[in-house]
């Protein structure tokens, strides 16, 4: 495996700016409530595919378990603001914190590896799936949860589209600037040498089955959160908003963004997320285009679109210093 | 003096094939210890028993003199028993850098908490494992590829880059596994003069190697494996002057004789 392309920090830093810059502009320039509905799903999910992308790009650990997660968080703050009237701020952390609990029952699996352990994950989701469905006094069955409240932050109300878009909006900056403080630490860096060499990282003091608890927790711990705003952005919830397909919509974006890169994850969230909104006729064949796009982009080597922007940015710029360089030498002569 | 290392009939079975079979050796703090013998004879599943990546089917391991026998590898690593792969397992799409830090997550304490919030005690701990991970580059001589990818780098500094991963949490005992494979002869004498230093520092070091010219110019003992188990211990002047050793090398005296006679 090659290195991956390198930029300069301060080209990545303006990049993620400039993004920023535009999801904030969105709601202001285009206050229409289905795009800033849809806009701020495709948030949610990309807080969800972040996540993923600490235990697929950064662990080598595949998760067909991740819309588990997602519908534990979801279910864990609808029941608590409903039934029990919690705030949304104490559903929110307890939506975190019960994923996290819940993944703990993965420890066992964390020493299967790679298709042995996607598997272990995608019984996960399905076990968990039937638990929403079929614990009607819990999660009110295949009826789901109605009238979950709008959320709130202390005094604000945050009622309509627009205020729970910029609240998916903050989470999701919290968390992507959070997993890049997090990934080149003494964790992180353990999690990536489980991933490129486990006898090595045995070697080196790695406990591997910690580690990949660990990640499966963080990961877990996010995905509840996103779960969360997911409960409280559509407030409603349906058991079959989390069945294996969500777990499988959350890897391909992951693997559509590309493998490895949290700017990937948000790009590939966003794709997956828009793309049959803006295909709204060709309904059917989303899966079929998704399909597609994934086979080109593994074909092209795994690091989907981040990879594909970064090799040809990466390009456009060598070639702009390289016309510096040489008009510069030209003046010098 | 008290034994570094002590491994009492220490016996590794994969099925039906005994790959280390009875082996007790004991290692004094600050030597460099070679272990030979022809291919197959189980040196590096010795190393794997030793490193914690097997675990022994029989038999007892004491590291000074407290009994580690059967300990995890990540266990085995913070108690200071660190090695080389013959293999080459280095994290190749991480920097020069970033490779030798994973040699100290040892050393280190912080989690995931401290990393998100940076707290000043995170970031203590990174210095210093930029600090240490420097050092021991300097000490292999890599430190001018420091920010380079590991897979960018050439063959023999590849190898370096392993000792300096291994060395870097001054580990008390370092497993050194072919390090001079694929090394030519002026590459092999400097890796000589690195491990010679690496031991100044007191660190005991094993040595498995082909090259006879690197064990018996690094080597104050060397110990000799033939199908599991131990041939023969001895000063490099004594090993090379036996004759069981030079059988398992080079096969029975008379046998070349022998199938002449029957052609």
């Amino acid at each position: 495996m090659s290195a991956r392309p390198q930029f300069h920090a301060g080209y990545l830093w303006a990049g993620r700016i400039i993004m920023l810059a535009c999801l904030i502009a969105v709601p202001i320039l285009y206050p229409q409530k289905y795009v800033v509905h849809v806009l701020g799903l495709a948030m949610i999910f990309a807080i969800a595919a972040l996540a993923l992308q600490v235990l697929l790009g950064f662990a080598g650990l595949l998760s067909i378990g991740q819309a588990a997660f997602l519908g534990i968080g979801a279910y864990t703050s609808a029941i608590l603001t409903t039934r029990y009237k919690l705030p949304f701020e104490l559903a929110f952390l307890a939506a975190g914190l019960s994923a996290g609990i819940a993944s703990l029952t993965l420890v066992p699996i964390t020493r299967l590896r790679g298709v042995y352990l996607a598997v272990a994950t995608l019984g996960f989701t399905i076990i968990i799936h039937l638990v929403l469905l079929n614990e009607e006094w819990l999660t009110g069955g295949s009826f789901g949860i109605l009238n979950i409240p709008w959320p709130s932050l202390g005094p604000w109300s945050l009622k309509g589209e627009t205020a729970i878009y910029y609240l998916c909006l903050g989470v999701l900056v919290v968390t992507f600037v959070a997993l890049h403080r997090l990934m080149p630490s003494r964790f992180g860096r353990a999690l990536q040498a489980i991933m490129l060499e486990e006898d090595a990282a045995r070697a080196c003091g790695v406990d591997l089955t910690y580690y990949k608890s660990q990640a499966f927790v963080v990961a877990a711990i996010i995905t509840g959160f996103a779960g969360s705003l997911f409960a409280h952005h559509s407030q409603y919830l349906n058991p079959n908003d989390f069945t294996f397909w969500k777990s499988i919509e959350i890897v391909l974006m992951v693997a559509v963004g590309g493998i490895g890169s949290f700017a990937g994850a948000v790009t590939g969230a966003f794709v997956v997320t828009l793309l049959p909104e803006f295909l709204r006729a060709a309904d059917e064949y989303r899966m079929v285009i998704f399909g597609s796009m994934l086979i080109v982009f593994m074909g092209l080597g795994h690091r989907g679109l981040a990879g594909l922007f970064s090799t040809f940015a990466l390009r456009v710029l060598q070639r702009r210093s390289l016309a510096e360089h040489a008009s510069a030498h030209g003046l010098t002569r | 003096m008290t034994a570094l290392l002590a491994l009492d009939r220490l016996t590794r079975r994969f099925g039906g094939i005994t790959a280390v079979d009875a082996l007790s050796m004991r290692l004094e703090a600050g030597e460099i210890r070679g272990l030979i013998g022809p291919n197959g004879a189980g040196k590096t599943t010795t190393l794997d028993l030793i490193s914690g990546l097997t675990a022994p089917t029989s038999g007892r391991m004491e590291l000074l003199q407290t009994d580690v026998t059967g300990e995890p590898a990540h266990r085995l690593a913070g108690r200071g028993i660190r090695r080389t792969f013959q293999n080459l397992k280095l994290f190749t799409e991480l920097s020069v850098l970033q490779n030798v830090m994973i040699g100290l997550h040892a050393a280190g304490t912080t989690g995931v908490c401290d990393a998100i919030i940076a707290t000043p005690r995170q970031r203590r701990e990174e210095e210093m494992m930029v600090q240490e991970s420097l050092g021991a580059l300097a000490t292999v001589g890599l430190a001018d590829q420091v920010n380079r990818p590991a897979s960018a780098l050439a063959y023999g500094h590849r190898r370096l880059l392993e000792i300096a991963r291994a060395i870097v949490a001054r580990p008390i005992l370092l497993l050194l596994d072919e390090p001079a494979a694929g090394l030519n002869t002026s590459e092999a004498e400097t890796l000589v003069i690195t491990i010679r230093r690496i031991n100044a520092q007191g660190v005991t070091a094993l040595l498995v190697e082909h090259h006879m010219d690197v064990i018996m110019a690094a080597c104050s003992r060397i110990t000799v494996l033939n199908y599991g188990q131990k041939l023969a211990e001895g000063t490099p002047g004594e090993i090379r002057g036996n004759d069981s050793v030079i059988e398992a090398y080079l096969g029975r005296p008379g046998l070349e004789e022998r199938i002449s006679a029957y052609a």
